[in-house]
């Protein structure tokens, strides 16, 4: 029973199970395709981030309001893990205690810098630089498509997106559609 | 449009946010006429999904049962206290124990009272059966509570 300020309402663990056990098949479909899209260029796979997903919900540790459906609450869910898989190779180092005065000296282990090396920030981002060329070249033969997803890639959306490709909206819509299912159908591989 | 490269991961999230809002927004219809042309069995991935949530949902129960079985085998891995006893202790354990509970006593012989006519190992077998029955406290318990 979930209890609380009616504004601030939200689905107690068993609820957010429940839902979750009573998801249909498109439901699984939309969260699948969802979880491979936010683990493109993270370090983590779809599969992993669903179920790390999973576990934040039914730990409480986020919280799913009642007036949001269980799919769209997983699917932000896996967008913020996502993002923060990818701030953990920038997060800061680990600090250690200095002996105080009048301690014994001992030797203090030289901790490991969580960071990532230049090396592998460089590595993560040549490794997104291939991704993005790849999924472009998804589209060789269609080039309206090619631009479509260039253009999401850099931030244009709307109507300034299809202005672009002189396609109406019918065309659009079905480009689009063409577009997510190529996608989809790369990343599962 | 310029193909900004330096900026490749913040377009890859653009494109999956972008893309992840088409599929929640899709009629359920096409979401799912989709779904058979990318996994070919659609239904087959909703099951593996629902093993997988099953799993994760099992996890903390799993870890619950492989701490209390953790615990069973370190109690089994306890040294039995009586069993460590010398023979002299074990007698003199016994003795103060059934002096100090004479409705007990009362159930043993004279002879057992007097620890005469035991072996070694009748004694301790005594020792168990009243520490099991609660009648004295284990050894070790009660030295730490010295």
């Amino acid at each position: 029973m979930s209890v609380g300020d009616p504004a601030k309402l939200v689905r107690a663990p068993s609820e957010i199970a429940e839902a979750i056990r009573n998801l249909t098949p498109a439901d699984w479909a939309r969260l699948c395709r969802i979880a491979d899209l936010h683990a493109m260029g993270r370090p983590i796979g779809g599969d992993d981030l669903l179920q790390e997903a999973f576990r934040r919900a039914l730990d409480g540790e986020r919280k799913c309001p009642i007036s949001i459906d269980a799919v769209r609450f997983l699917a932000e869910a896996m967008r913020s893990i996502a993002d923060g898989e990818l701030k953990k190779t920038q997060r800061q180092p680990v600090l250690v205690p200095l002996p105080g005065p009048g301690d014994a000296e001992t030797a203090i282990a030289e901790p490991a810098d969580p960071r990532s090396t230049a090396e592998e920030l460089i590595g993560g981002e040549q490794e997104a630089d291939r991704l993005r060329s790849e999924i472009l070249s998804l589209f060789n033969d269609d080039q309206i498509a090619q631009i479509i997803v260039e253009g999401i890639m850099e931030d244009i959306e709307g109507e300034e997106l299809r202005s672009l490709t002189s396609l109406d909206k019918t065309q659009f819509d079905s480009k689009r559609r063409l577009i997510r299912r190529r996608i989809s159908k790369y990343l599962r591989g | 449009m310029t193909g900004d490269r330096k900026d490749a991961r913040a377009g890859l999230r653009r494109l999956a946010d972008a893309l992840a809002s088409d599929i929640l927004n899709a009629p359920e219809g096409e979401i799912l006429a989709e779904a058979s042309e990318i996994y070919g069995e659609s239904e087959k991935m909703a099951a593996d999904l629902r093993d997988l949530f099953e799993r994760t949902m099992n996890e903390p129960k799993k870890a619950k049962l492989a701490e209390a079985r953790a615990a069973m085998s370190a109690d089994r891995r306890k040294p039995a206290t009586v069993a460590q006893l010398d023979p002299i202790e074990a007698r003199r354990r016994l003795q103060d124990a059934l002096a100090k509970d004479p409705t007990t006593a009362r159930k043993f012989t004279l002879a057992a009272r007097k620890s005469k006519g035991l072996s070694d190992e009748d004694v301790k077998g005594i020792l168990e059966d009243l520490e099991e029955l609660g009648v004295i406290i284990p050894s070790s318990e009660s030295d730490e509570k010295r």
